[in-house]
Order: C-alpha cells, then sequence, then structure tokens
C-alpha cells in the first residue's frame, strides 16, 4: 500500500503529510467519499467496481495458495514450508488492503474530475510472485525434505 | 458476474481453510475456527448478494464504501484466520 504515488499537490514534506492524512480521512470516514465532486458516468464506476473485484480474487487466491502450499508440500521442512504460506498468506492481506484503498482512490479521482492514482504494486506484486514461484520449484526439485 | 465469482473464490479458500483446520483432528479449536470461517463466508455472501440486487436497475449506484470495506476486510481476517490454523 505504501508502493503507491499520492502525488502530493504542495511538494516536499508538507504534501506528503497532506497526502497521508488525506488516505486516513478516505480509510476512517470513507462514506463521506459521497460529499465530494460529483457523481461519475455509472459505467465509470461499475468499472472501478469490477477491477476492485478482480483484485480481491488476486487476494483470495494468494491466500488459497499459502494453504494449498501448506497442505499440499508435506514433505518440505516444516519451517520453509510455513514461510512460504504465511508470505502468501500475508501477500493476500496485503493485496485486499490495497484493493479497496485503491478503488477508493480512483472513485476519489473520478468524483473530482482528476486523473487516476498511479501505483507501483501491480510490478511489485508480480516481481514478489516470480521469486516465490522460483523459491517454490527450488524447494521442491532439490528437496530440503524433513 | 464479477461478485458471482468472486463469492465462488472466496467459497474455495474457505475450504481450503477448513480442511487447514481439520487436519490435526476435529479438536474443539478446529470446529471454532470451521465456524468462524463458514461465518467469513456467509459475510461475504450477504455483502455480494445485496450488491447484485442493488445492481438489478438501468441505472445502478456506485458501490459503497461500506460494502467495499466489508468485502477486503472478509478477506484479510480469513488470511489471517488462516495464518492461525497452519501445521
Amino acid at each position: 500500500m505504501t508502493s503507491h504515488d499520492p502525488r502530493p499537490s504542495a511538494g516536499g514534506w508538507r504534501g506528503w503529510r497532506e497526502a497521508v492524512r488525506e488516505g486516513v480521512r478516505l480509510w476512517f470516514a470513507p462514506a463521506r467519499l459521497r460529499a465530494e465532486g460529483e457523481t461519475p458516468d455509472y459505467r465509470f464506476s461499475l468499472a472501478n467496481e469490477r477491477t476492485f473485484l478482480a483484485w480481491l480474487r488476486t487476494a483470495l487466491a494468494l491466500i488459497g495458495g499459502g494453504f494449498a502450499v501448506d497442505q499440499f508440500l508435506p514433505d518440505q521442512d516444516r519451517p520453509l514450508r510455513t514461510l512460504l504460506a504465511v508470505a502468501l498468506l500475508i501477500g493476500g492481506a496485503l493485496c485486499a488492503l490495497r484493493a479497496v484503498n485503491h478503488w477508493l482512490r480512483c472513485e476519489r479521482a473520478m468524483r473530482r474530475g482528476e486523473d487516476l492514482p498511479v501505483s507501483r504494486f501491480p510490478t511489485v506484486l508480480a516481481l514478489a510472485v516470480g521469486v516465490l514461484s522460483v523459491l517454490m520449484v527450488l524447494v521442491v526439485a532439490f528437496g530440503w525434505a524433513s | 458476474m464479477a461478485w458471482r465469482r468472486t463469492t465462488l473464490t472466496c467459497a474455495v479458500v474457505g475450504v481450503l481453510a477448513g480442511r487447514q483446520a481439520l487436519v490435526g483432528g476435529s479438536r474443539p479449536v478446529a470446529i471454532l475456527a470451521v465456524a468462524l470461517i463458514a461465518l467469513l463466508w456467509l459475510a461475504f455472501l450477504a455483502v455480494a448478494q445485496r450488491r447484485i440486487q442493488a445492481m438489478g436497475v438501468p441505472r445502478p449506484r456506485a458501490l459503497s464504501p461500506r460494502a467495499a470495506m466489508a468485502a477486503a476486510w472478509c478477506t484479510v481476517v480469513l488470511g489471517a484466520l488462516g495464518a492461525g490454523v497452519l501445521r
């Protein structure tokens, strides 16, 4: 979630502080979102909602992957297996939180008529999943069996 | 369709989580974990069902922030619960 580029309007420390304050406000008083700006075309909101759900499914897939690692690699060393499973579970939880955060920020940007927020999260997630996959292939192929 | 697909994914993950909890036998803690997982899935299903019904009009309103938060927190809690039932 911290991988977002909030693009603060004012530069420097004050801009970041304002961006954090806005983020907190968005999370703890999300209903105020509807008081901002103008209601966008409903098709845009529905597209944003579908993207949110796609990210939520990604989060669920990561969590399911965590369970799968723990259940279907029983011959592997326990600490290593648990580490992989916990990494996937944490990744899934972060992905779900990021999904709702990004949905809120996109919705707010659309209501205000601003550009949509850009994010490095997809790149970070892709790299993390790639590294974990290679690690799992190595673990399965070369052992560390208990 | 997107909500149904997501509810289905949640159900599959819930089944895997339930299986995980019951691997070590049906102890009281395991039964409690399975009950919590079932409750979480039911909560997700309720959010999805409400949203599907709200979309059955020509110009549906945007998803409410509360529903989005509820769906996301169900996923996060499922993950946290999963970490608790790892072997």
